[in-house]
């Protein structure tokens, strides 16, 4: 018999590759340890170093099925409970050590509703989403005058008109031609939902006259009847404040980003809602108020009451919102 | 009281194996390498090593220890019964698929 032994504790090959075959010998068992020792003979005489890895993976499967093959089970009733509890024990397990795997989207009581729309997430949907956020970027933005005249007016109109339809504005959105989705869209992608810095809450049964006015001033993509913003210390950060004339807010994924929603608006500790990667074709519905925080504020969209806000900001840009709603406008303490 | 007598269970040789087997009759006096069938029959070394294995276990293969520049390398040749075997499993093989796609039989004949 050649020394095959002294041999082999010799040559072993150094690093990972001699890892895998120590773990393929240990792992195999005693009758066919000879096995798992020629591959390892073999190994020093295949080129490149790839197919030495995909020999050391190989001979690891090998040992491992050899293991497995001698592995006898007789299944008995005391066999199957304790394979079961086990099995039971290991989920648990996981569950504890590692809470992401199994966190759901939709936590009852919350009132958060998360709505997995029928667009699946593919490289299609992905690529459409962000085609068509460059295709509104590159569009330029339109003039404080023309929204201010014409789109905005419209906007609010046909707002006033969903939102209250038996409010005196109704009447007047009567005789406003409806803008179209498109015209609608390159308004809001124009200019970001951002919060200004003076505090106005409107009202839905407001005049048009009035809208008109709100709607030229130095936030023109914003439906006033439907948003305002105010600023808010909470946690010694500065955090702005969306108020809504409505009791909750829906929040569309255009583009991946991480997001993180908080229930109790004043307390930063506040009970957490969500906080996960978000997809493309996901949308959430918040119940008001909410605290939102995103790392990518051009990668979510804001619709109150069906009508389309806009985005949070601009592409890559991080955000963190409050949203209350109009009759609890001052949550600070 | 009856007796029953148990036969040894045939096994059917799985298409690695055939392929392994075919392998070694293309040159049926020549050792072969490991690393050599597996390029030849394209199969990883896990599968590889299984169906040699199995074929040594059964008494077809004959296994030679060489040293090559100090380092020692197995080579692997079938016995007379593992020529007869393979021989008769390939056969057996080629009339199964002749049976089950009868254009094969009209094509040749």
């Amino acid at each position: 018999m050649t020394p095959r032994n002294e041999h082999h504790q010799d040559e072993r090959p150094p690093g990972i590759i001699g890892l895998l075959f120590s773990i393929a010998s240990r792992l195999a068992p005693n009758e066919d340890s000879a096995w798992v020792e020629e591959m390892e003979f073999e190994v020093s005489f295949i080129p490149g170093r790839l197919r030495r890895y995909g020999w050391a993976i190989g001979t690891l499967r090998f040992a491992s099925m050899r293991r497995i093959a001698t592995l006898r089970w007789r299944s008995t009733p005391g066999r199957t409970a304790l394979a079961t509890s086990l099995a039971i024990a290991a989920v648990v397990g996981f569950s504890v050590f590692f809470p992401q795997a199994f966190r759901s989207p939709f936590t009852p009581g919350t009132g958060i509703v998360v709505e997995q729309q029928s667009l699946p997430e593919t490289e299609e949907s992905v690529d459409a989403a962000r085609f068509r956020r460059q295709e509104l970027a590159a569009t330029p933005p339109p003039s404080a005058d023309t929204l201010a005249d014409d789109i905005v007016p419209d906007v609010v109109a046909e707002a006033a008109k969903e939102v209250i339809p038996a409010s005196p504005a109704a009447g007047n959105a009567d005789s406003v031609d409806p803008v179209s989705e498109h015209e609608r869209s390159l308004a809001q992608a124009a200019a970001p939902l951002e919060p200004a810095g003076e505090a106005v809450v409107a009202r839905g049964n407001e005049s048009s006259e009035s809208s008109r006015a709100d709607a030229s001033s130095s936030r023109p993509s914003v439906p006033q009847d439907l948003a305002d913003s105010v600023s808010n210390e909470i946690g010694g950060a500065k955090v702005d404040e969306l108020v809504f004339d409505a009791d909750q807010v829906e929040v569309v994924v255009v583009s991946a980003t991480h997001l993180k929603v908080i229930r109790n608006t004043t307390d930063p500790t506040g009970q957490v809602l969500l906080e996960r990667k978000v997809m493309p074709g996901e949308t959430f519905v918040f119940a008001l108020p909410v605290r939102l925080s995103s790392d990518d504020a051009g990668a979510l969209t804001i619709v109150v009451d069906g009508v389309e806000l806009g985005s949070l900001g601009n592409s890559g840009a991080t955000v963190e919102l409050l949203f209350t709603r109009a009759n609890e406008s001052d949550p600070t303490p | 009281m009856r007796l029953v007598r148990r036969t040894k269970r045939t096994r059917i040789p799985s298409r690695q194996q055939l392929l392994v087997l075919r392998v070694f009759l293309a040159q049926v006096e020549n050792s072969r390498y490991g690393y050599d069938i597996m390029k030849s029959t394209e199969l990883g070394p896990g599968t590889l090593y299984g169906v040699l294995k199995r074929l040594f276990d059964e008494g077809y293969l004959h296994k030679t220890t060489e040293l090559i520049n100090g380092r020692c390398r197995i080579s692997y040749r079938l016995t007379e019964a593992g020529v007869h075997y393979a021989e008769r499993s390939l056969i057996e093989d080629e009339y199964e698929q002749a049976v089950k796609n009868p254009t094969i039989l009209e094509m040749e004949s």
